[in-house]
């Protein structure tokens, strides 16, 4: 359906009392990447928009020993040309660059893209591997939900109708070195959606032993997953190339058995491997350049 | 030797800076005082008999007129060679895509809005998707009262079953080149107005004189009643030969008196214009022990979709070249184009040239791997050269440097300068 | 409808305007300004590319309501009183434009980069127009025109250097 109305907030409490006001017509608009082409296809929620490009609150980066806060309005190129979020959350660098293509990434947000509910979402992956929040506002007031209690189906949402996204919230691991990679499989180098993505977060001890793990994957089910079978194949091994072959095949297993019966398993179940033998090399890689 | 003015020497082009500073104008740049818009209404089945009910959409607020075949002052055909298209799908659509009706009025999104409102009703045909189905006799006709087998291209020279016998070597496969589009990337648009009593059409087109003549053909009007202008042109790459919005434009305006403007979405380009023609090429070569080859037998079918277009030449020209650059004795070649409900082909750079390279080409590095011969050497002694005749019959008599080429590719690749 | 206070082009222009309305579409037939092309309206194919803000964006994925006293650079802003722009001199120079469809956006992208980062490599070069299609040159020479714009530009600044220092 076309836009009736937008309303511009410019606080984030305008933003939650207007799509309060005007629910469930009412949906936020934030970097329109996803939003616009919707509204061409007429396949949008609502014909009222609550633009909030220009809330100040929402577009906040803040690094805190203990916590990584983004705010929803950051771009993807904002993460991009952030050296501190390169260093620490390098997967999540990844994903953010690895997003379309210069002009998308300089609109697109993480709010919308986790917002939007795709299971290609390239954020969500590194961003559940390191289990991160979302902190979700409204009139109610604000409340923080799991990304792994995010999606809940297909282009389904926890958010409520007069509900958004404030922030993403990444908590940073107390046991240190925190590594994190994300990869992914697209059809073309840019401008690509990912056919399938995969991110890797753990913690090793000096001797490369996995101490906590968290795997995620994009594109191989109705929402972006956190794998918890090859997580928990994981944890106690030592990550080595032995490891990351075998986890690599225990993958295709994993997935040929999830999307047994579709078109897409018998080329999903090969090229899974080709995406977290990567994603697991390169946390490798980094953790032999610390020492 | 006198020195040369123009070549050898770098040229800025003529219309570079009006391209790079947004002064070039594409018909989508241009407007005119009180122009209406064009929609076009196209059909959403491969194949059917149908009806259509223009009475609620003529009465949406700003619709100034809705064509249909009908309304066609003159003839409602076209095409470059054959004119196989209708300007307006009168009684049968042939392929997702078919213009169905036109719609004129004050505003785009008023022509949008009015477009939906048109009823087709659908009487479906069994479809044909396959160019081998489409062969038989018994397949349904694309065209009603017409074979579905449009074309046939034959070559024969020599022998081919008696060399096949005598060869050492013999490689049989069949490869398939599938349909292309050329998404150039400016989306169709055109504008038609009067001017001192003549029907101007402003529209990005490769062929504008051809364009006039079958805007003239399907209006009844005289040559010079039409004036073609063809602005910037954003890409073609043969995809602008044939018509596509050019005698709607001109017969809104013919009927109305009013400027009429359309632009196309890119969805809609796609069902608008052709495609490159899929081939499937059964391919059969033959060679002596020291690499010469003897014979080329080739069986090639090409869907043309929906309408001929260029089917012709296309096929022809893929009849031609499929026993590729060499020297062959024996040559049997049979290049068929078919109807079927597909999205119809025509025109795309290569032209027929281009799908067959994978077969020939292949079929010589068989040849070679069957021999233990190198690429290289086998083609050395194969290629074409000055004077060599191809299989239907020209003599080469200019230059042929075929042999240079493969040499200096060889130095590249093999070479001091080639790359691991 | 609202009431828009834009800068396009370094001048402030203000406009009463649907709310709906794309900024491709108040670019092209508010403002007059065909310039930015529209090849896809998806954020596919970067014809639709202009500088928002310093950032290149496809204008046919923003709305103009978003860009509420914002500054919007589109090709026609690009040329002085002293000439072509760097970028666009040396794609004239260096036989990059052919059919020209891309050539608004693949420009304002390549002056986006440029301008917070004249010196870029090939790479970055690449990564800089990987959101602009273009059908006719295969890349090459626009690759070369924006290397030869880099060079343009900082023997400018060099001069300048210079002469500030005389």
């Amino acid at each position: 359906m076309s836009v009736k109305r937008v309303f511009r907030a410019e606080s984030l409490e305008s933003a939650t009392v207007l799509l309060n006001e005007h629910a469930p017509e009412a949906q936020v608009i934030a970097g329109g990447t996803d939003l616009l082409v919707q509204i061409r296809e007429e396949k949008n929620r609502g014909s009222i928009m609550v633009d909030i490009t220009s809330v100040p609150e929402l577009q906040l980066i803040d690094i805190k020993p203990d916590c990584i806060r983004i705010g929803a309005m950051v771009r993807f190129t904002d993460v991009v040309e952030n050296d501190a979020l390169k260093n620490l959350v390098p997967g999540l660098w990844s994903a953010c660059k690895s997003v379309g293509s210069p002009q998308i990434r300089n609109l697109g947000t993480l709010g919308g893209n986790l917002a939007n509910g795709s299971p290609a979402a390239d954020c969500a992956p590194p961003l559940l591997a390191m289990n991160a929040r979302v902190n979700v506002a409204s009139i109610r007031g604000q409340k923080e939900i799991p990304l792994t209690e995010f999606y809940l189906g297909k282009g389904k949402t926890a958010l409520q109708n007069d509900e958004m996204i404030e922030s993403i919230i990444i908590p940073v691991s107390t046991i240190k070195p925190v590594l994190v990679s994300f990869e992914k499989l697209g059809l073309r180098n840019a401008l690509a959606i990912s056919r399938i993505s995969a991110s890797v977060c753990v913690t090793l001890d000096e001797n490369a032993k996995i101490l906590t793990c968290g795997v995620a994957s994009g594109s191989l089910g109705l929402n972006p997953v956190r794998e918890t079978e090859l997580e928990e194949w994981l944890i106690g091994r030592t990550l080595d190339e032995a490891c990351i072959k075998e986890a690599a095949k225990k993958f295709g297993d994993v997935v040929e058995e999830r999307l047994a019966g579709r078109s897409s398993m018998p080329y999903k179940r090969e090229a899974v491997q080709g995406v977290i033998k990567p994603a697991l090399h390169r946390v490798l890689k980094n953790f032999k350049d610390m020492r | 030797m006198s020195e040369f003015k123009t070549v050898g020497k770098r040229h800025r082009r003529k219309d570079g800076f009006d391209k790079l500073t947004g002064r070039a104008l594409y018909p989508q740049d241009m407007q005119i005082e009180g122009m209406a818009y064009g929609a076009t209404v196209r059909s959403e089945k491969p194949h059917a008999y149908f009806t259509c009910d223009t009475s609620v959409a003529e009465k949406m607020p700003g619709v100034v007129i809705i064509l249909t075949a009908k309304d066609v002052t003159a003839m409602n055909h076209h095409g470059v060679l054959f004119k196989d298209h209708e300007v307006l799908c009168e009684k049968k659509v042939r392929r997702v895509g078919d213009p169905i009706a036109f719609v004129v009025a004050d505003t785009e999104k008023q022509a949008e809005a009015a477009a939906k409102a048109v009823i087709i009703n659908y009487d479906e045909l069994p479809a044909l998707f396959d160019p081998v189905e489409a062969m038989k006799d018994d397949a349904i006709q694309v065209h009603d009262g017409q074979s579905n087998i449009l074309y046939h291209y034959k070559c024969r020279r020599g022998d081919v079953d008696k060399a096949f016998e005598e060869a050492d070597v013999v490689v049989e496969n069949t490869y398939y080149s599938p349909f292309v589009d050329h998404v150039f990337l400016q989306l169709e648009s055109g504008l038609s107005y009067m001017e001192e009593g003549r029907l101007v059409l402003v529209a990005s087109s490769q062929y504008p004189h051809f364009d006039r003549l079958e805007i003239a053909e399907a209006l009844g009007l005289e040559e010079d009643e039409v004036v073609i202008r063809n602005p910037a042109v954003g890409g073609a790459f043969g995809g602008r030969e044939d018509i596509t919005m050019q005698i709607h434009l001109g017969l809104a305006t013919l009927l109305t008196g009013r400027a009429v403007k359309v632009t196309y979405s890119r969805e809609e380009s796609f069902y608008a214009h052709s495609k490159r023609h899929p081939m499937s090429m059964w391919v059969k070569t033959g060679a002596t022990k020291e690499g010469k080859l003897i014979a080329t037998e080739a069986y090639i079918v090409g869907d043309t979709g929906a309408y001929a277009s260029w089917a012709i030449n296309v096929l022809r020209k893929a009849g031609v070249h499929v026993p590729g650059p060499y020297e062959i004795e024996n040559v049997k070649v049979d290049s068929i184009a078919v109807y079927t409900n597909n999205p119809f082909c025509g025109a795309m750079r290569g032209f027929g040239a281009t799908q067959v390279p994978i077969a020939y080409e292949q079929q010589i590095d068989m040849v070679a791997r069957e021999l233990g011969m190198d690429p290289f050497e086998i083609r050395y002694k194969n290629c074409m050269k000055k004077g060599s005749m191809t299989p239907n019959g020209q003599v080469l008599v200019e230059s042929v440097p075929l042999k240079e080429c493969i040499e200096a590719l060889q130095g590249m690749m093999e070479g001091a300068d080639a790359n691991d | 409808m609202f009431d828009l206070k834009i800068n396009v082009n370094n001048e402030w222009i203000e406009r009463q305007i649907p709310d709906g309305l794309r900024l491709l579409d108040f670019l092209r037939n508010d403002l007059g300004l065909t310039g930015t092309k529209e090849g896809c309206g998806e954020g596919e194919c970067g014809a639709c590319t202009i500088i928002l803000e310093g950032r290149a964006v496809d204008s046919c994925l923003v709305l103009a309501v978003q860009c509420h006293e914002k500054h919007v650079t589109t090709i026609e802003g690009l040329e002085t009183e002293d000439g072509l722009d760097p970028v666009q001199q040396a794609f004239l120079d260096n036989g990059a434009v052919q059919c020209g469809y891309c050539i608004p956006g693949m420009v304002l992208s390549s002056k986006a980069l440029l301008d917070a980062n004249p010196t870029p490599s090939e790479d970055e070069i690449k990564d800089a127009v990987s959101g602009n299609l273009c059908r006719c040159t295969g890349y090459d020479k626009i690759l070369t025109s924006v290397k030869h714009a880099s060079e343009i530009i900082t023997s400018k600044t060099n001069d300048d250097d210079l002469k500030a220092g005389e």
